[in-house]
């Protein structure tokens, strides 16, 4: 049965006579937290020993604290070229399901390398998960795998070339899992680092690019800051300036080609990702005049540690976006998940040829499930 | 023999013809109006003549289009890693089989993915001097393709491979008989007319292999 268009029609009524007013609360709120954020100009030390205090307290806090870059600093664009070498890998999967026939995973890795007057070339890397690959294996899991995957692919191609190169990947660096405490999960948790590791050592600067970013990480630290030490956790709990953005607060202060000072995150997962690995981020304005479009990025330490290498990777990532026109989006970025993305055409012939070859040899491989038939009826989805 | 390199393989057939799927890469051979075969399992052969070729844009090619700025980069990844679609249509107009040439239309479609070539001199010789210039009806028949256009073409390089092999009035004998053919279709025969005259196809020559 479809959507009961009255009864949404009704609800999308009542959201739109609560914007206005949802929108002056927000207003009123970014105001609060860019005279807090312009209060910070010169205090980048007092800010960077709160966060550290209150992260001592609360092991969940996660917010940004201050790099050695001035905390209101807005950098244009830098005089240097892109890299020589930019290389973007993305993943896709197909996560076992128990009501299809047969049982099986999929990791699809795509990857492509540009460089300088070279005709740009495409990888993919496939790997069939079947028996112990995928018994008790959560979707987190296999998200797990299909990451490690686009890293492991990234160190191959960052060890072809010479010169400058970029790394990218779609999202953050950090990686948000569950379960975090599982012996298979630290193992390839560790492989994760270890590619990290790798692209450090080839001198590949590694970026996350993360496209409409919804993160609070400035805003957090923001709230710590607005007010007395003694009080700052129970501000990080009530969340005094919540439904801010940090591209909400940084919307204004970018012009195009633009970034923001780097900045640390300090979460949890500072632990794994430590010394030349920690984690840090800035904002860079894709965008156009009176069209800001705001990207977060996110860097390790031994990137934010030379100056020429961020200015680098600014630099490759705005003429990366450039080359989409009308809608700023790294062009090597889309093109990795062309290339990996699989298609629920591609299921069905695999599921096809696991079906062959387990009849080939004796093996009955079994049915979809009811359920599943029925669904089959319905309509499609597709695998991502 | 084969007079030159793959151009693309059969996508989907009928009777009266086919499409085929190409590579931008394979794109040089191909030619509006060029006559093609496309070699059978049973050692037969197809012939057709080129009446469009198509390519297809996408998502990713119309966001490009808004870039101030292409890198050769871009445009080559474009054209060499992604799958653009490149379709050519093509007219079935007979087919040889055991050495001769038939104007009729192949008894049976060719099958998806078996291979297009251009043909070579021998073969455009040999077929559109072969019989009495009966194919020209199919082209007549294809209301929906410019057939001015395509007659035009083929003409021109038919014409060019007859007058080599010293058979000079190919060309004028080819024109009466559309002539012949479109006596009761003045509007039509005045635009295959026209279309001639822009060719200029006493002044041409040339070679295919």
């Amino acid at each position: 049965m479809p959507v009961d268009f009255q009864q949404i029609r009704n609800q999308a009524v009542e959201m739109g006579r609560q914007a206005p007013e949802q929108m002056q609360r927000s207003r009123t709120l970014l105001q609060n937290a860019l005279e807090v954020f312009e209060s910070l100009g010169d205090r980048s030390e007092e800010v960077r020993e709160r966060v550290q205090k209150a992260a001592a307290e609360d092991k969940k806090l996660r917010c940004a604290f201050p790099s050695s870059e001035p905390i209101l600093d807005s950098i244009s664009e830098p005089d240097c070229s892109p890299a020589e070498v930019t290389l973007a890998a993305d993943g896709s999967q197909i996560n076992p399901s128990r009501h299809e026939a047969a049982d099986f995973g999929v990791v699809n890795c795509g990857a492509l390398r540009m460089a300088t007057e070279e005709l740009p070339r495409e990888f993919v890397q496939s790997h069939l998960l079947y028996f112990e690959d995928i018994e008790g294996k959560s979707e987190e899991m296999i998200a797990l795998m299909r990451d490690v995957s686009e890293r492991k692919l990234l160190v191959d191609l960052a060890k072809e070339g010479s010169g400058s190169a970029v790394a990218l990947t779609d999202g953050m660096l950090d990686i948000y899992r569950e379960p975090r405490q599982d012996a298979e999960f630290n193992r390839r948790f560790d492989d994760y680092l270890a590619s990290l590791r790798a692209l450090a050592e080839l001198k590949t600067i590694v970026a996350g690019y993360v496209d409409k970013p919804r993160a609070d990480l400035l805003v957090r630290m923001l709230e710590l800051m607005d007010g007395t030490e003694e009080d700052m956790l129970q501000r990080a709990r009530e969340r005094p300036l919540g439904g801010v953005t940090d591209a909400m607060l940084l919307h204004g202060r970018l012009q195009p080609g633009m970034r923001s000072a780097v900045f640390g995150i300090e979460s949890s997962s500072s632990e794994q990702f430590n010394g030349p690995l920690r984690l840090h981020f800035f904002y860079l304005n894709v965008g156009f005049e009176n069209l800001p479009q705001l990207a977060r990025v996110e860097i390790p330490a031994w990137v934010v540690e030379d100056p020429a290498l961020v200015d680098t990777l600014h630099a490759t990532l705005l003429f990366q976006c450039r080359m989409t026109g009308s809608v700023p989006y790294p062009y090597i970025l889309h093109r990795a998940h062309e290339i990996a993305v699989v298609g629920l055409a591609e299921r069905e012939q695999i599921g096809a040829m696991i079906d062959i070859e387990l009849r080939r040899n004796g093996v009955d491989p079994g049915i979809r499930s009811s359920k599943q038939f029925m669904k089959d009826l319905a309509g499609k989805a597709r695998y991502e | 023999m084969m007079a030159g390199i793959e151009i693309g393989r059969a996508l989907r057939s009928s009777i009266t013809g086919c499409v085929v799927g190409c590579r931008v890469s394979q794109l040089d051979a191909p030619e509006f109006g060029g006559m093609v075969s496309i070699p059978l399992d049973d050692g037969s052969k197809i012939f057709g003549l080129i009446t469009d070729i198509h390519i297809d844009d996408d998502g990713l090619v119309r966001q490009l289009v808004t870039a101030e700025n292409i890198s050769s980069e871009v445009i080559e990844d474009n054209r060499l890693n992604r799958n653009v679609p490149v379709e050519i249509s093509v007219l079935f107009i007979g087919f040889e089989r055991e050495g001769s040439y038939s104007h009729l239309l192949p008894p049976r479609p060719p099958l998806s993915l078996l291979a297009i070539y251009p043909c070579g001199d021998r073969e455009i010789g040999g077929f559109t001097s072969a019989g009495r210039l009966g194919y020209l009806r199919h082209i007549l028949r294809a209301v929906d393709l410019p057939v001015a256009e395509i007659l035009a073409a083929h003409l021109r390089q038919a014409g060019a491979i007859q007058n080599k092999n010293g058979n000079g009035d190919w060309v004028e004998a080819a024109t009466r008989e559309l002539i012949t053919l479109l006596r009761d279709d003045y509007a039509t025969l005045n635009t295959v007319l026209g279309s001639l005259a822009d060719t200029h196809l006493y002044l041409q020559g040339g070679s295919n292999d």
